[in-house]
């Protein structure tokens, strides 16, 4: 790559590196892990860089990866996941609003959910993305997101985590 | 609280954007970056060399890529086109053992032709591509194991029968997007494409057998129905060692066409040598290849062409012999190091007549 695309893709790891950080935490709830999928991401975009930023929506490619080396990590190692009440994340001093609080409830619900809902809900409320576009970050029909969704947030309506944690 | 709403679930996910993350760790990334690159290279290399060297070895085997393939029932290729809810632009998608993949036709700002690879999922700037009526106009892409093909067809086109190496058979149905018909299918690069057909109605409008090479079916030529394509051969239009590996060329003539292999890692395919060459020269490239050790380039030659002699910008000399392939005319191939110019070519007969000169070619 010479010094112009470098600098392009400079600019984009540094304009997307939180976002996708925090994409990876939603998918995850653990920031080290999280930091790591992103990593991940970014390093294979440059590899590909000249094509990715070619790209209708490069960050499409970035967010695809991080779902996709989520799963991934769970198929190789054979990661369990541990469903618990609680994130390991300390609420802070000088927290006014009880951020982590609810930030720790609305992740216990999160991770309650079977991977792909949770990937939707994430991908579709946060991200703001359509389900044509999680569709095609997730490698699976329209359909098939609509009904996650509907899923999910049946599940998260009747979340014990949200309502106990998330209660102000 | 409970989640009663969309909207709800959407101002309580606002919290991940509180997340305090630390600064981005660039250069571990282009790092990283850059190693991934290396071993998809490494790979490509590796490719490329296997490919050498069976065709040094065993010429007849790289041949057999050609024909029309043993049975491999492994593969299991469905196609099916777009329903209500598909993507903008999906001309077609489908599944190769299970896994899913898609083709799009898409507008990029920036770009005027070029398809782009995500995962599974092609995207294709078409920029000049078209059908003339009865015409169906492939063009492909391959990523890892899979190959994409996809193709504008005319308008007298309603449907095109693909069968592939293991007996398969895909019925394409054209995709009509902003006013263009188009037809897509993908297939693993190892299985071979026999043949595709195009109809209108029940008619047989053509057929093609495309040559299948290491990047996947070429889509060259097309016949008219009962039309004998051309019999298949091979010729070894150059060979040699650069930087201490040895190379080879090759040109696979057949229904398709003309299509040359192992210049580098370039290619390229032509319904006749004669199509590709201006009328009225006597020699011209036609596809090169710069490597880490040197540049490689595939040449065609009038038919009364017998050698090529190039004078270099060392002060040396080359002299390549010209091989006469299917329909007449010759090609040959050969390669020079890295900062070694062509500076002219002079054209022999078989008598060693000079039949034509011209200044030397640059790669790129």
């Amino acid at each position: 790559m010479d010094a112009a695309e470098d600098a392009e893709f400079s600019d984009f790891m540094h304009g997307r590196w939180a976002q996708v950080v925090r994409l990876g935490y939603g998918l995850t709830g653990d920031l080290q892990i999280a930091e790591d999928l992103a990593q991940t991401a970014f390093a294979r975009a440059y590899a590909s860089w000249p094509r990715v930023r070619r790209a209708a929506d490069p960050d499409a490619y970035v967010r695809k990866i991080v779902v996709n080396a989520n799963l991934n990590r769970f198929r190789k190692r054979r990661v369990i996941e541990h469903l618990t009440g609680t994130v390991p994340e300390v609420a802070q001093p000088g927290d006014p609003a009880g951020r982590h609080e609810d930030r720790a409830a609305l992740m216990a619900a999160l991770l309650r959910l079977p991977y792909g809902q949770r990937a939707v809900v994430v991908l579709r409320y946060w991200l703001d993305m359509t389900e044509a576009e999680v569709a095609a970050v997730m490698g699976c029909s329209v359909g098939n997101v609509k009904s996650q969704a509907s899923r999910a947030l049946a599940k998260l309506r009747n979340s014990a985590a949200l309502m106990d944690g998330g209660a102000r | 609280m409970s989640i009663e709403d969309e909207q709800e679930i959407r101002e309580r996910l606002g919290l991940l954007g509180t997340v305090e993350v630390s600064p981005p760790p660039y250069l571990t990334a282009v790092s990283r970056g850059k190693s991934v690159r290396l071993r998809r290279r490494a790979f490509v290399a590796a490719g490329v060399a296997a490919a050498v060297v069976l065709g040094v070895l065993v010429p007849r085997l790289a041949w057999h890529v050609g024909q029309a393939g043993p049975v491999t029932p492994r593969y299991d290729v469905t196609v099916h086109q777009p329903g209500p809810g598909s993507p903008p632009g999906q001309v077609a998608w489908g599944t190769i053992n299970g896994k899913r993949w898609q083709i799009r036709v898409v507008a990029q700002q920036g770009l005027s032709n070029g398809c782009t690879i995500i995962g599974q999922d092609l995207e294709c700037v078409p920029g000049g591509i078209g059908a003339s009526p009865r015409q169906v106009n492939f063009t492909s892409a391959m990523s890892g194991d899979t190959q994409f093909q996809l193709a504008a067809v005319g308008t007298d086109v309603t449907r095109v029968a693909v069968t592939l190496g293991n007996g398969a058979e895909l019925w394409l149905r054209p995709t009509i997007l902003d006013g263009e018909r188009w037809v897509a299918f993908a297939a693993p690069t190892r299985l071979a494409v026999s043949r595709a057909v195009s109809f209108g109605g029940v008619r047989e409008l053509g057929y093609a057998i495309p040559y299948n090479g290491a990047s996947g079916a070429q889509f060259v030529d097309w016949l008219h129905p009962g039309q004998r394509g051309a019999a298949r051969a091979a010729y070894r239009i150059g060979s040699g060692t650069l930087g201490g590996a040895s190379w080879s060329s090759w040109a696979y003539a057949g229904p398709w066409g003309v299509c040359v292999a192992g210049v580098g890692g370039a290619g390229w395919c032509a319904p006749t040598t004669a199509a590709i060459r201006p009328s009225g020269v006597v020699t011209s490239y036609v596809t090169c290849s710069p490597g880490t050790q040197g540049v490689w380039f595939a040449a065609v030659a009038q038919s009364a062409v017998a050698t090529v002699r190039f004078s270099l910008s060392d002060g040396g000399s080359l002299r390549v012999r010209a091989v006469g392939i299917a329909g007449g005319d010759k090609a040959y191939a050969f390669a020079v190091a890295n900062g070694v110019r062509l500076v002219s070519w002079t054209a022999l007969d078989a008598a060693g007549k000079q039949v034509g000169t011209g200044p030397g070619w640059k790669c790129g």
